[in-house]
């Protein structure tokens, strides 16, 4: 089975090196078959990628230790849930995901293709073909998922007991999809610069390849921090740790991507930029890439050090120079085609936008690689913590959550102030009852949370009055029932109603970040069954420990009962410690949510014949709204990224148009 | 091994037969690809005038604008519509059509049967009738200001409304 692992792996190797050259050939001949045959190769190495792919599986399942990736991540008590989890734990088998992805989007975005954007095609997959090459040159030759040990040991390593969480399943293979995905629209817009077809051809059809890339990646991102949360056990969700900002920066600059490519498609303006933050999305997946799997920098994530980071930056760097490099080459038909018109303009809200994006990007990568550089320039390893983020950050979220309630607002080209005065005199007036409230209430006090609180609601006042306006608008002009007007303002123009919806998401969860870090509470203390803690007007006390044994661990359980500021009793929480069988210590994070405030219990250093352990307590208000937030921004974004059937009835009329009079038929030009 | 030697070698002839059929079995795809891009473009401008609508009915886009906008994009969806149109009845047509030119053109033609080079008269002839129909297209597009929309004459060298530099705009 390992050989035709590696088989399979040489062989996609070979399909995607022939793609390459024969697919460079055949763009520049301009001739048919080898174009085809190139990506005939594509598809062949999809193929090849899958039978490695199952390999592997099957290797997991059989628990053959002779392998050593089987080994290091698998052991026989390991249920087939997890063990085919093993498949991305490590490095080597998360390269093979990565090249397997790839491999199955290219020979998709082929398909799809066949009798589409036939100009550039050729550069399509000529670019995924090389990434493929060197993802697929790393699984090979660098971290090969089917070396095998001299001997095999009695029994595996096992699972690290925290990956064994139903997020193993979606958390991984969420953010590489996302990653993979942002390869679409880099080939697509290599094959835009390659060309000279610099039109809103391009972008349009990698639209959907885009968003649903975006989607996965914050679906993530979401679940990442969710399981940081339930897992890790410090209280947090975010730590602005550098494997952390590897899924951010891609999904930044991903999300300036998604806004500047609207006023391509409108306008004509900000190709540059398109271009630009296409390569620069994927430039920053591969990045993250190379911080998650060089081992250069310490992480929470603890990922093995490895040979491959000088590789991984190289291509980085590669990625960055051929896009920079193809840009300056097109820049004189790159130029604008039109010119901002008034500062208060559509189009000048997205540039800001972008702006806005870019900065958050810079601040995020200067964060990140600040360590690496200053170990490399000075000697001295320093890290930058949470403070340098948030103080940046938390000034440009603010401001984020005001252009997300003023930008759709605004109209192209140039606003009036009757128009002004009629999109923002609701939302406004809301936002500021909602501030004055809030302050009242407060005497003042936490005025940087109620701003955020207030912008929030002021945020999504715009929101639903957006959605309202269109509503009505397909209610009144097109005679349509409210029911029917929902379906079709969604099917019709998925994007710009779409959009509203994450917008909405991203304020809620932002809020909720605001709100939670404001007000959040901790107190620690050793306590005996029997004592109590107080927090946030709760009382924590100590019920009880008890042992529970079983074939993979060893836990210390215990039970807190949590009663109410007015003694009112809220059941019971349940923390525990475990060991699992030849792994280190565990701690299991003991909950109870509301919508208001999570209540969040962490036991250690527990000693059983004393029944007395430290006892971690956190009073999280808002987090059940960063959660929710969350997931508005993905179903929002799935909304916007869904296939609509729009075809069939978009027909209805549009062929019967009443055309201006004055329109003959134009004379064929030969 | 038996079986693991199986299924490589069947791998690897998945893998010949999808990089060596096109080069085996010349795939005739030009003119479906013609076509189908066609039918993209329009369901792509279809789509602008829908958001159009949208944004002119929830007060994005001002009146004269609008009118200006969805003039343009009817236009092009007319004139891509008759392309369709156009190349669907040439394609429909191609066996009578060729019965004919094989006939005229002298060459062993009977009931219907085309000989190979009169067949590759008639694609030629279809695809420039596609190019020249696109060429239209992109006529009209280049027929307004890309800044404003305005129509203009081909000799402007800055648009009479706006006065952005046309010279210099991309035209597509």
């Amino acid at each position: 089975m390992t050989l035709l692992g590696n088989f399979a792996l040489l062989l996609g190797l070979i399909s995607a090196g022939y793609a390459v050259v024969v697919g460079l050939a055949g763009a520049r001949s301009g001739r048919e078959a080898p174009v085809r045959s190139a990506e005939g190769a594509m598809k062949a190495a999809a193929v090849s990628l899958s039978v490695a792919a199952v390999a592997l599986i099957v290797l997991l399942l059989r628990k053959d230790f002779r392998v050593e990736y089987v080994a290091q991540y698998t052991s026989r008590d390991l249920d087939a849930f997890y063990t085919v989890g093993a498949f991305w734990a490590g490095q080597a088998g998360s390269l093979l995901l990565w090249a397997w992805t790839l491999a199955l989007v290219g020979a998709g975005v082929i398909f799809q293709n066949r009798a589409r954007n036939r100009d550039l095609m050729p550069w399509v997959t000529v670019t995924i073909g090389v990434v493929l090459v060197f993802f697929t040159v790393l699984v090979t030759f660098y971290a090969n998922p089917f070396r095998t040990l001299p001997v095999a040991p009695a029994d595996g390593q096992g699972l690290n007991p925290l990956l064994q969480n139903y997020g193993q399943w979606v958390h991984p293979i969420a953010l590489y999809l996302g990653f993979v995905g942002f390869t679409v629209p880099f080939a697509f817009a290599v094959g835009a610069l390659a060309t000279g077809r610099l039109g809103d051809r391009w972008i349009r059809s990698v639209r959907r390849w885009a968003l649903w890339a975006w989607v996965l990646l914050t679906a993530g991102i979401l679940f990442g921090a969710r399981w940081a949360y339930v897992e890790l056990g410090w209280g947090g969700y975010w730590a602005w740790d550098p494997v952390e900002n590897a899924s951010l920066l891609p999904w930044l600059v991903g999300t300036a991507y998604l806004h500047s490519v609207v006023v391509q498609e409108k306008r004509g303006m900000l190709r540059v930029w398109n271009v630009a933050l296409a390569v620069a999305a994927f430039a920053m997946s591969i990045f993250g890439t190379f911080l998650t799997r060089s081992g250069i920098i310490s992480s929470v994530h603890a990922f093995a050090e490895s040979s491959m980071g000088p590789l991984l930056i190289g291509f980085t760097f590669l990625t960055i120079v051929v896009g920079t490099a193809l840009i300056v080459w097109r820049l004189p038909a790159l130029r604008a085609s039109g010119r901002i018109g008034s500062i208060v303009s559509r189009e000048a809200s997205f540039l800001l936008t972008n702006l806005l994006f870019v900065a958050m990007t810079i601040v995020v990568l200067w964060g990140t690689i600040y360590p690496i550089v200053s170990e490399a320039v000075k000697g001295v390893e320093v890290s930058v913590g949470q403070p340098f983020f948030n103080a940046l950050m938390a000034p440009l979220a603010i401001i984020t959550i005001a252009l997300v309630g003023a930008c759709p607002l605004l109209a192209w080209r140039r606003v009036s102030g009757r128009h002004l005065k009629r999109n923002f005199a609701m939302p406004l007036s809301i936002g500021a009852t909602v501030f004055a409230a809030l302050a009242v209430v407060n005497r003042g006090d936490h005025l940087l949370v109620i701003t955020v609180l207030a912008l929030g609601a002021y945020v999504l006042a715009t929101v639903t009055a957006e959605l309202y306006r269109g509503l009505s608008a397909r209610h009144r002009h097109h005679g349509e029932s409210w029911s029917r007007a929902i379906l079709n303002l969604f099917a019709f123009t998925p994007r710009r109603y779409g959009g509203p919806i994450v917008h909405a998401g991203v304020v809620i969860m932002l809020a909720g970040i605001f709100f939670n870090i404001g007000m959040k509470q901790e107190v620690e203390s050793q306590l005996a069954v029997g004592q109590s803690l107080r927090i946030a007007g709760y009382t924590v006390t100590f019920g009880d420990l008890i042992f529970e044994q079983t074939e993979t661990k060893f836990a210390l359980i215990g039970t807190f009962l949590v009663t109410g500021p007015n003694g009112e009793d809220l059941g019971t929480i349940r923390a525990e410690q475990a060991e699992y069988t030849g792994q280190q210590r565990v701690t299991e994070v003991g909950m109870r949510s509301t919508i208001g405030s999570d209540l969040y219990v962490v036991m250690n250093n527990v000693d059983p014949t004393q029944r007395i352990g430290t006892v971690l307590i956190f009073h999280e208000p808002g987090v059940f709204w960063i959660w929710t937030g969350m997931i508005v921004i993905v179903l929002g974004g799935m909304l916007a990224a869904w296939p609509w059937r729009t075809d069939r009835a978009g027909r209805d009329g549009l062929e019967e148009l009443e055309l201006p009079s004055a329109f003959e038929e134009p004379e064929v030009a030969r | 091994m038996i079986p693991v030697a199986i299924a490589a070698f069947g791998l690897l002839m998945v893998v010949v037969y999808l990089v060596g059929r096109p080069f085996v079995l010349p795939m005739r795809f030009a003119r479906e690809a013609s076509l189908e891009q066609l039918h993209a473009d329009r369901e792509r401008l279809r789509a602008q005038l829908r958001e159009l609508d949208m944004d002119f009915e929830t007060g994005k886009l001002a009146q004269e604008e609008y009118e200006k906008l969805r003039g343009r994009r009817l236009q092009q969806i007319e004139a891509t519509t008759r392309s369709i149109r156009d190349a669907e009845t040439t394609q429909q047509d191609v066996p009578t059509v060729g019965a004919l030119a094989g006939q005229t053109g002298g060459a062993s033609a009977t009931n219907g049967e085309v000989d190979e080079t009169t067949q590759e008269d008639l694609e030629r002839e279809l695809e420039r009738r596609i190019a020249a129909r696109k060429h239209v297209l992109e006529e009209l597009e280049a027929l307004a200001c890309p800044g404003c929309g305005t129509t203009i004459d081909p000799e402007d060298r800055f648009c009479r409304k706006c006065g952005a530099d046309l010279a210099t705009a991309e035209t597509r």
